[in-house]
């Protein structure tokens, strides 16, 4: 499903705006990702086109027709899981994809496929008649995504999905995006985990104070803002005054040095791309200096928000 | 898509939740249990001898009390046979000593004395044709047992005795027909098998009303509060449910349980009204619990929404318990034992018309078939009750969708707000017929001042564009609104007006220090409500407002005082607190100019930084 904004504004007042003025257009098939900081209109704009709050000005258009008077036929097309949206304790993972099911006019017949094949592509198969309350916050995090693709949407909104979830559950919820996005759903998406958009993201938009900052393919907008280093932190056994002897001759800002684990680490800022690295560590092993881990602390796309953000303050 | 179908598919999945699991089979045995439970208690209550069950009966007019019958027909009334050996002995020493027993006096002698004392009364009152005899056989009574005919000493006997009043004919035609002995019974229960059915019919209709108007509403109510304690019913906002059918599915699963368990109880007061009652009266009372129970569910699902997010979903349980259990208590007192003076109370709660139709429809009560007027009264206060309060449930169906929507728009729109302004005025006026002139009439008039102002602040609350705006950023159009209240009130002065038509002293709520305290009154009353719907409240907020609140009512003396009818023109009741102390009446003009600023105060929208 494509979704455009045209000069969508919100205001709860009349007088202060939540957002304004935001032009977007979302592409079929897509993992769109919306960035601003708490406070910049991501949740309006994201309950916006869920169509739980109505626009106070501009129009909405979901393959180019204008939202209609009664939203409840196109809310069947989108699935939204709201920020902060718990699960019924006492439902069992079955019983709360029937309740939202049904809650979809889903027949019973199609509906209770549904169940199974959800609950299978969602790895809680095992749990199916375990309490939501008892299962594990991955689990339930995933429980939420699956109510919301239960009717097969073609519109997948998902605010801020990440949080609060341990490095094995973002994994897992790549892969479902991933997977979602494969099977032509259209996934809007904000998080303030940007290393994770960046690589997940087609597009993205910018919001900042209800305003859009910037929107387009992530690529383009990286190299629109001409960021081109990448931070990285590395974790020696031995030979940090070497490294840092060795790093002064590359292309590297050194931010800071310090320790992690009773190991130095290094953290630098690296001019050029990801081979630029590789280079870099090929010169250390060969200086001597025993290189633990190299991993990446920032991404491009964490630069650029950066970057606007300074130019806010500036 | 048909509107019914609509509902269904709302309402399934609510209804699916509400029956998972086991739960179906629990209530099921639930329902199984109290159906037992209420043919046990209609048998034991119909034929149980004990205190209670002959209590309950005298209570509901289903056999004479036992202080009635001994006086009336001269027996005494023992529970057990060894009681009843013990009195026959002693009744056979008492009677040979018919002019004064010695000793101990026991309730055989009391009894004697009292019926001699009766003879003597019977045979020195008037009589006529038809009693004539009677008193001749009573003097012959006292002639044989040779007592003196003298009139008894009124200060330790019946200081009254007539033969044109049936109880006093009866007793004193007993004590003749038993020649002054009195019967020793042993008390059995004197209801048959029919009053049986009859009896298991009335509770099941009681606990129909409890199920309808006190568990059904709470569960409605409890629900809701905890889908926004939880932040559980923004999801269900995105669905493909509409907001109404949100609602009606919301409602709709939250009365199953309480549906499944009434069902048997329906089916048990249709079958013995079917046997030995009157089934319109009956079906009257279960659409007067119906429409009793949607008003109510939607006035608790309201609460539910709108405190839902600040108090726990029990706290609330238990307040909407104590609230609903309240008025049931209430409404169940003024339905099964109405008066002429409560009949106006049908329309203003459901329990009582409720309790009061399937009273009807099983155990009439007495006054009924005796005033045919008062029945009528009570048909139209029961139709009319049943009417608003359907509007209003309606009016909170409204409220309810629209507040779920989260729409910026108010709650209630104009009309809508002002047809609800117009039913409650009417129904608290009908409920409370108050009499301007007369006896205490103003106490009617103030006392209904104050129960306007309970809808009032309720619909004012729901005309404020709340939206999902943040409390302080709400505008509020205070004037428009307070516009709004004010024509509120001058519709509910015109009902109370209307009443009273025909009564002169109507045009004393015109007495200007009468309006001007009633237009402080409902300035007051509305400020609060606005204050409390359209700004956050915090300690000291919440202290003030419950001052405020309280301290309006000072206004109602005042009224009631300066409507009264040859009031004078005293000027020490212009400020009431004054006649306590001159400070206190400084305080009280202050307080009366300051609490309404404050409100008006806190209304202007606070300034962006």
């Amino acid at each position: 499903m494509q979704v455009e904004l045209r000069d969508l504004g919100k205001t709860y007042d009349g007088d202060a705006w939540a957002i304004r003025g935001l032009t977007l257009q979302i592409p079929s098939g897509s993992i769109f990702g919306l960035i601003g900081p708490n406070g910049a209109g991501k949740s309006t704009t994201l309950r916006i086109l869920a169509t739980v709050v109505s626009p106070s000005e501009g129009s909405l258009l979901f393959d180019g027709a204008p939202l209609p008077a009664d939203p409840s036929a196109i809310r069947q097309k989108i699935g939204f899981l709201g920020d902060g949206n718990p699960l019924y304790k006492h439902m069992t993972p079955a019983e709360y994809l029937r309740f939202f099911g049904q809650c979809y006019r889903l027949p019973a017949r199609a509906l209770e496929d549904a169940i199974e094949e959800t609950l299978l592509t969602f790895d809680l198969a095992g749990k199916r008649d375990t309490p939501s309350g008892e299962l594990s916050k991955g689990m339930r995090q995933r429980l939420l995504i699956a109510r919301c693709l239960i009717h097969r949407p073609k519109l997948l909104i998902l605010d801020e999905p990440a949080d609060g979830l341990d490095p094995r559950s973002r994994s897992d919820l790549r892969s479902i995006l991933l997977k979602t996005k494969a099977q032509g759903v259209t996934v809007l998406v904000s998080s303030h985990i940007l290393r994770e958009l960046d690589d997940l993201c087609d597009d993205v938009a910018i919001l900042q104070r209800g305003r859009l900052v910037v929107a387009g393919r992530v690529q383009e907008i990286v190299q629109g803002y001409e960021v081109s280093r990448l931070v990285y932190r590395l974790r020696v056994l031995s030979g940090q005054d070497r490294a840092l002897e060795i790093l002064q001759r590359e292309r590297v800002l050194v931010e800071s040095t310090g320790e992690e684990e009773g190991l130095p680490v290094i953290n630098l800022q690296v001019q050029g791309d990801e081979a630029a690295m590789a280079d870099i560590l090929a010169a250390l092993v060969q200086g001597g200096v025993r290189v633990v881990t190299a991993s990446r602390v920032r991404s491009r796309l964490e630069d650029v928000y950066n970057r606007l953000s300074d130019d806010q303050v500036n | 898509m048909s509107r019914l179908d609509a509902l269904r598919t709302a309402a399934l999945p609510f209804v699916t939740r509400s029956l998972r699991g086991g739960r179906l089979r629990r209530l099921l045995s639930l329902s199984l249990m109290l159906s037992v439970l209420t043919v046990i208690l209609g048998t034991w209550i119909t034929f149980g001898d004990g205190d209670f069950e002959e209590d309950v009966r005298v209570a509901f007019d289903l056999e004479e009390s036992r202080w009635s019958r001994q006086q009336n027909d001269y027996v005494i009334i023992v529970d057990s046979d060894e009681e009843a050996a013990l009195l026959q002995a002693e009744l056979g020493r008492a009677v040979y000593s018919l002019d004064r027993a010695t000793g101990y006096y026991t309730q055989t002698q009391s009894t004697i004395d009292d019926g001699i004392a009766t003879l003597r009364w019977a045979a020195t009152a008037n009589t006529d044709r038809s009693t004539a005899d009677d008193a001749r056989a009573a003097q012959q009574i006292l002639d044989r047992a040779g007592l003196p005919t003298i009139a008894p000493d009124s200060q330790t006997t019946w200081s009254w005795f007539n033969w044109y009043t049936e109880e006093h004919a009866r007793r004193a035609r007993s004590i003749i027909a038993k020649n002054l002995v009195p019967t020793i019974e042993v008390y059995h229960s004197p209801l048959s098998t029919v009053d049986a059915v009859r009896i298991t019919g009335a509770i099941a209709g009681g606990f129909l009303g409890l199920l309808l108007l006190v568990f059904g509403p709470l569960l409605a109510g409890t629900q809701i509060a905890q889908e926004v304690h939880e932040n559980t019913l923004q999801p269900l906002t995105g669905t493909s449910l509409r907001a109404r059918e949100l609602i009606l599915g919301l409602t709709a699963g939250a009365l199953l349980p309480v549906a499944i368990v009434a069902a048997p109880q329906v089916l048990l007061l249709l079958a013995t009204v079917a046997f030995v009652g009157h089934p319109i009266a009956a079906v009257g009372g279960l659409v007067t619990g119906v429409v009793g129970c949607f008003f109510l569910s939607m006035l608790a699902q309201l609460l539910g929404h709108t405190l839902g997010a600040q108090r726990s979903p029990g706290v609330l349980g238990v307040s909407l318990l104590g609230f609903l259990g309240v008025l049931g208590i209430i409404g169940a007192v003024f339905g099964l034992n109405p008066t002429r003076a409560t009949l106006g109370v049908f329309t203003l709660l459901p329990e009582a018309s409720t309790a009061h139709l399937l009273r009807s429809s099983l155990i009439p009560h007495p006054m009924f078939a005796h005033d045919a007027c008062a029945a009528h009264s009570a048909d139209w206060a029961v139709v009319l009750g049943t009417v608003g309060l359907g509007v209003l449930g309606l009016l909170g169906l409204r409220t309810l969708q629209r507040r779920i929507e989260r729409t910026s728009a108010p709650a209630l729109t104009r009309g809508e707000a002002l047809l609800g302004a117009v039913v409650s005025s009417l129904l608290i006026v009908l409920a409370n017929p108050g009499r301007v002139s007369g006896y205490s009439g103003e106490a009617y008039y103030v006392l209904n001042l104050a129960l306007i102002a309970v809808p009032f602040a309720a619909l004012l609350m729901m005309r404020v564009p709340v939206g999902d705006a943040p409390a302080t950023l709400r505008r509020v159009p205070t004037a428009a609104l307070l516009g709004e209240l004010g024509l509120w009130a001058l519709i509910q002065g015109i009902a109370a007006v209307a009443l009273e038509h025909g009564h002169h002293e109507s045009s004393m709520l015109l007495q200007p220090v009468a309006v001007f305290y009633t237009a402080w009154y409902f300035a007051v009353v509305g400020l609060l409500a606005l204050r409390v719907a359209a700004r956050p409240l915090g300690l000291a907020s919440r202290i003030w407002v419950a001052f405020a609140a309280v301290f309006a009512l000072i206004a109602l003396p005042h009224v009631g005082r300066w409507i009264r009818p040859y009031h004078g023109s005293d000027v020490d009741h212009l400020f009431m607190l004054g006649q306590a102390s001159p400070f206190l009446g400084l305080v009280q003009v202050i307080l009366m100019v300051v609490v309404p600023l404050t409100l008006l105060r806190a209304l202007r929208r606070p300034a962006r930084g």
